[in-house]
């Protein structure tokens, strides 16, 4: 039997995307974003971003055909992103995939987005060992989840409390007069700075809140820590070392996402860790994971950067897992969750 | 009630027309049936697609055997509208169906005129002179509720002659009820100065919610809460009609995108800080 293809849509967030796969071939991948119309906001707009989805899903999942050369007859299943994500956007996605997927006759999967980041890793490394540990960061997500089988278990070993690490950039960012969205610049601008520079909290990793959460995270008082900081560099009259301040936050997160999931990864005796979300594009975090995964016998997965963003792949390749799993359909009716739990795969 | 009602339709009887409209809840039906009507606007993702499929199953149809899909534009609350136009044009792709977009006031405004005419007993205005031998006037303000305290509106002038469309006298906007009865008081104030007699009738959902508003201004006013959604396969068959009185000649046909007339609620933030200069 040759290897079933999938069509991936995913409309969560600011990206309409669509993507076809045949096992573990990627045949096209098209995505359109709204970003640019966020910019001028400081943050995507739910709004806008939904109106952007209902333009670009036909023309996006056309050009995904067109790119690999096929039409919607010959896909053996269409998997959709149904959670968690923003649910005007979530709307649009699941409506349209449904209309399809009945008009086509095809099996149509509601998916977690989230498993999809995990789930893309394959289309660069191949298949899962067993105890797999993923990481996954993104703008909305930091999790730590343990892949038993990405078809049928998958459970929650932390998570962040509050702010997603990617959120923390953006404030950060927003703090230091950065564009919408400001992590790339950090990123750029932490390059040339002293990581040692000022003292960035490393939440949840001293004492006895470190020990009752030792691979959960939390963020939020990066931000008022280097807020405060730079108040009283102001108040002082000093000039703000900008570089030293990207160096010291971008170090200070790398730090603990690394320190978290490298003892997860020896909690559950995982030699793998696959890495997810708009955040891994982050080039102080791939780092400081490829180093302590050479220090420590750990195989650090983390995919190119396209693959890292927001895409149809990670739908399409976490459809591929469903239908080879021989798990059924998600029903006519499944609905939209923009709260879906980490651990719940498909709807 | 039956679907050949429309005048003037060019409608052939087999072809397969499917009606789609989340204007208001959401009506789902094919053209010559009853539609499946939901009151509720916030089911669409579950119960949309899974009517559709009902609707065109009980037809005795597949989905490859629709030729048009005529879908509503509004305008009307974004979400709900947004499902049923995504669905309409992902079904269109999927089955090579060609795409009609109709927005529901025209639509709207047209019922309204029937069932005023039919309430005065005749069937057009131009037959029947007042006692200073002119014809009463049907101006139509078909309306939609936008929720927030206001309505979507369009005001419509002789549909009795026009089976092409009738003459709008305002653009589709967006405002609160007492702002659009001082405007309609206006313009009716307009007719009566020149002796002309008009008859103001206000239809849609929402247009009863704000009599007292209507009344303020316009106490002979007709107001009626019905949709002509609400009609069953005769409110398919107008949706129809009206779309394929504008349908385009061209090729490439009109775009078939939401009617939304309000901006997205959104503020340009104060950055906090300044600290990078460039
Ligand atoms: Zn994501």
């Amino acid at each position: 039997m040759s290897e079933p293809v999938v069509l991936g849509i995913e409309s969560t967030c600011d990206e309409t995307a669509a993507a076809l796969i045949q096992g573990d071939r990627l045949l096209s991948n098209v995505v359109a974003s709204s970003m640019d119309q966020h910019a001028r906001y400081g943050g995507v707009i739910p709004e806008i971003a939904s109106r952007a989805h209902a333009e670009s899903f036909v023309p996006v999942v056309s050009r995904a055909f067109l790119e690999a050369d096929m039409d919607l007859t010959q896909v053996d299943a269409i998997a959709v992103s149904a959670g968690p994500g923003l649910a005007g956007c979530l709307a649009v996605g699941v409506s349209g995939a449904k209309a399809l997927a009945w008009a086509a006759n095809k099996p149509l999967y509601g998916i977690n987005h989230v498993i999809g980041h995990i789930a893309v890793t394959q289309l660069q490394f191949g298949p899962f060992p067993d105890d797999t540990l993923a990481l996954i960061v993104s703008g909305g997500h930091t999790s730590l989840l343990h892949v038993g089988d990405i078809s049928r278990q998958v459970d929650v070993v932390g998570s962040t409390l509050d702010d997603a690490a990617g959120e923390c950039f953006d404030k950060i960012a927003r703090l230091l007069g950065f564009p919408y969205p400001g992590g790339p610049h950090i990123d750029r601008h932490a390059r040339l700075g002293n990581p040692k520079a000022i003292q960035v909290p490393q939440g949840l990793t001293k004492g006895r809140a470190g020990a009752e959460h030792p691979y959960d995270f939390s963020f939020s008082g990066v931000k008022t820590a280097v807020a405060r900081w730079i108040e009283g560099q102001e108040a002082a009259g000093r000039e703000i070392p900008v570089d030293d301040v990207c160096a010291s936050l971008a170090d200070s997160v790398a730090t603990v996402l690394t320190r978290k999931a490298m003892a997860a990864c020896r909690r559950f005796d995982s030699d793998t860790l696959v890495v997810g979300g708009g955040f891994s594009a982050n080039s102080q975090l791939r780092a400081r994971l490829q180093e302590a995964g050479g220090q420590e016998g750990i195989k650090v997965r983390i995919p190119r950067i396209e693959l890292c963003t927001d895409n149809g792949a990670m739908v399409a390749m976490l459809g591929v897992n469903l239908v080879k799993a021989g798990i059924g359909p998600s029903s006519p009716g499944f609905s939209i969750d923009s709260a879906m739990p980490m651990d719940t795969i498909v709807m | 009630m039956s679907g050949q009602e429309g005048h003037g339709s060019k409608s052939k009887v087999d072809e397969s027309v499917l009606v789609v409209d989340t204007s208001f809840g959401s009506t789902v039906g094919m053209l010559g049936h009853e539609p499946r009507v939901e009151t509720d606007s916030k089911s669409h993702v579950e119960h949309l697609q899974v009517n559709i499929a009902t609707v065109v199953a009980d037809a005795g149809l597949a989905p490859a055997d629709l030729d048009t899909i005529v879908v509503g534009l509004g305008p009307a609350p974004f979400t709900g509208l947004r499902a049923g136009i995504v669905t309409a044009k992902a079904l269109a792709y999927a089955t090579g169906a060609k795409l009609l977009g109709q927005d529901i006031l025209m639509p709207q405004a047209r019922f309204a005129y029937r069932q005023a005419l039919n309430q005065r007993g005749t069937t057009s205005h131009t037959d029947q002179p007042d006692q200073a031998g002119m014809k009463t006037r049907i101006l139509s303000l078909a309306v939609n509720d936008a929720r927030r305290h206001q309505l979507y509106f369009r005001l419509y002038d002789d549909f009795g002659q026009a089976d092409h469309g009738g003459r709008p006298l305002t653009p589709m906007d967006i405002d609160y009820p007492d702002a659009i009865a001082n405007r309609l008081a206006g313009i009716v104030d307009e007719y009566t100065a020149s002796d002309q007699p008009v008859q103001v009738v206000i239809s849609g959902h929402g247009a009863r919610r704000y009599e007292d508003n209507w009344r303020a201004l316009l106490p002979e006013a007709l107001v009626s809460g019905e949709s002509f959604l609400d009609s069953g396969a005769a409110g398919l068959a107008l949706m129809v009609e009206s779309a394929r009185s504008r349908e385009p000649d061209g090729p490439e046909g009109e775009t078939v995108e939401p009617l939304y007339l309000r901006r997205p609620d959104v503020s340009v933030p104060n950055p906090l800080k300044h600290v990078v200069k460039s």
